[in-house]
């Protein structure tokens, strides 16, 4: 396991083709996570506009 | 260098489904209602939605209905069984006459809400005008226009609105402080106050590109609960109908139309002398208004309310900045009815008066209707336009949009 763990760290911080691959597939993640917690989760629903009661 | 190329391309990866999902759900709305964008008189779910009526001015215009719109209230209605063949739905829908109208508001309408949908509109409406229908009831004493706005205010309007550069900082002021003033919640009203973090504000932006892809099921709907089924039938959505693009378009012959709407106004009023329509006055319906007239068309100090009149100052100051020409129609009363209050001739002329007087201050064009208050068939009950009412206004509607006939000119 430490040595997958840190062939995966050398590639990930290399001036690599490979490397770029990880940092992309890394980013789009974190990206997907934010644009489901804002968008689709529900946490990010506004508040619903309150009216007096008539 | 590779690092950098792969972020930029991860965030372009998540940018660009978010961008077609803000395109593609205003355009789905479109594709929804693209055979069947037609109703007499859009119900108050649509007429409510900025996006509906943008949608729908699109598609029956790409169906060649060249319509324009005119903002009113309940004079809208098709009056069913009786028959006003008069009415903007039957004139100039099945009719070729070049145009057609995209009637625009429901009961409860006043000035502040037109104000706040010719705002959200402005891009939208076609020729950059419209006919705006103005009552006098609005302002009367007994009037409440506080609840009439909260009755039938649009968030999203008020939304579009808000977003429209157009409209001046004062007077987008103006209308958050009425709306506050009528009981729209601070909190729904100054949404963008500066007390938002930075978190909220991106999550609200992110959120807004997604709020119009929420499902359409209320404005795609033919269900309108105060309607009656035969009145829904009516009103059912369709494609533009066809009598509208038929053959070559023609002037309408407003002598005909006006001869043949005296006759059917007289065969639809012949239980009464005031040019009431039947059904409403052999159910009763007339004496029961005459029992309780003096409970409401009444007035202790002062017979019309100031700030209904702001309200209206707010629309044509709405209309002069986003560059909108309107029309505006005060709409008569029918003074055999209203002569038996307190709204006397004098008293409406006051009206009449104030409004011909803040339109000419602000260069607004209008038409005043007073004269036809005695016109037994001008309207069909006491404040909503009937046979020969309707030709007189389709008439100026028609002027107003496709410019003056010259065989009218010469006359």
């Amino acid at each position: 396991m430490k040595r997958i763990r840190d062939k995966i760290l050398e590639v990930f911080f290399s001036d690599t083709w490979l490397g770029a691959i990880l940092w992309f597939a890394a980013a789009a993640a974190m990206l997907a996570l934010v644009v489901w917690f804002l968008v689709y989760s529900g946490f990010g629903e506004p508040a619903m506009p309150v009216y007096e009661n008539f | 260098m590779k690092r950098l190329v792969a972020v930029v391309l991860a965030i372009a990866l998540v940018c660009v489904p978010v961008a077609m999902g803000a395109t593609a759900s205003s355009s789905a709305l479109e594709k929804q209602i693209a055979s069947t964008p037609y109703q007499i008189w859009p119900a108050k779910a649509r007429s409510n939605s900025p996006d509906f009526v943008r949608a729908a001015i699109k598609q029956r215009n790409a169906q060649g209905d060249n319509c324009k719109v005119v903002l009113g209230t309940s004079e809208f209605r098709w009056v069913y069984p009786d028959t006003v063949s008069s009415h903007p739905g039957n004139f100039f829908a099945n009719n070729n006459y070049g145009m057609d109208t995209f009637l625009l508001g429901q009961p409860y309408c006043q000035d502040l809400w037109h104000a706040i949908e010719a705002g959200a509109l402005s891009e939208d409406i076609p020729d950059d005008k419209v006919v705006f229908f103005c009552g006098i009831s609005w302002f009367m004493d007994y009037q409440n226009p506080a609840k009439c706005f909260r009755l039938s205010f649009s968030p999203e309007a008020y939304a579009d609105l808000m977003a429209n550069p157009k409209v001046s900082d004062k007077t987008k002021a103006k209308i958050q402080k009425k709306m506050v003033e009528y009981g729209v919640s601070e909190d729904e009203v100054y949404a963008e106050a500066s007390d938002k973090t930075f978190v909220d504000r991106i999550n609200e932006g992110v959120q807004k590109i997604f709020d119009t892809s929420k499902n359409w099921d209320a404005v795609l709907s033919d269900e309108e609960d105060d309607w009656n089924a035969p009145e829904r039938e009516l009103n059912k959505s369709r494609p533009v109908p066809e009598g509208r693009t038929q053959g070559e378009a023609q002037v309408p012959d407003w002598d005909a139309w006006m001869s043949q709407e005296q006759a059917e106004g007289a065969d639809q009023t012949s239980s009464n002398d005031m040019g009431i329509y039947n059904s409403w006055y052999e159910n009763g319906g007339y004496d029961k208004w005459y029992a309780g007239r003096e409970d409401w068309l009444t007035f202790t100090d002062e017979p019309y309310q100031e700030t209904e009149f702001e309200d209206f100052e707010l629309f044509l100051d709405v209309c002069q900045e986003t560059g909108i020409q309107p029309l505006v129609v005060l709409m008569p009363l029918k003074g055999a009815m209203v002569d038996q209050t307190d709204y006397t001739a004098d008293v409406r002329a006051i009206w009449y008066d104030r409004m011909k007087a803040i339109c000419e201050e602000r260069g607004a064009e209008y038409v005043d209707y007073s004269p036809y208050e005695y016109d037994p068939y001008f309207l069909y009950d006491m404040a909503h336009f009937g046979w020969t009412g309707w030709v007189q206004v389709n008439h100026d509607i028609y002027e107003f949009f496709m410019g003056k006939d010259e065989a009218d000119e010469a006359n």
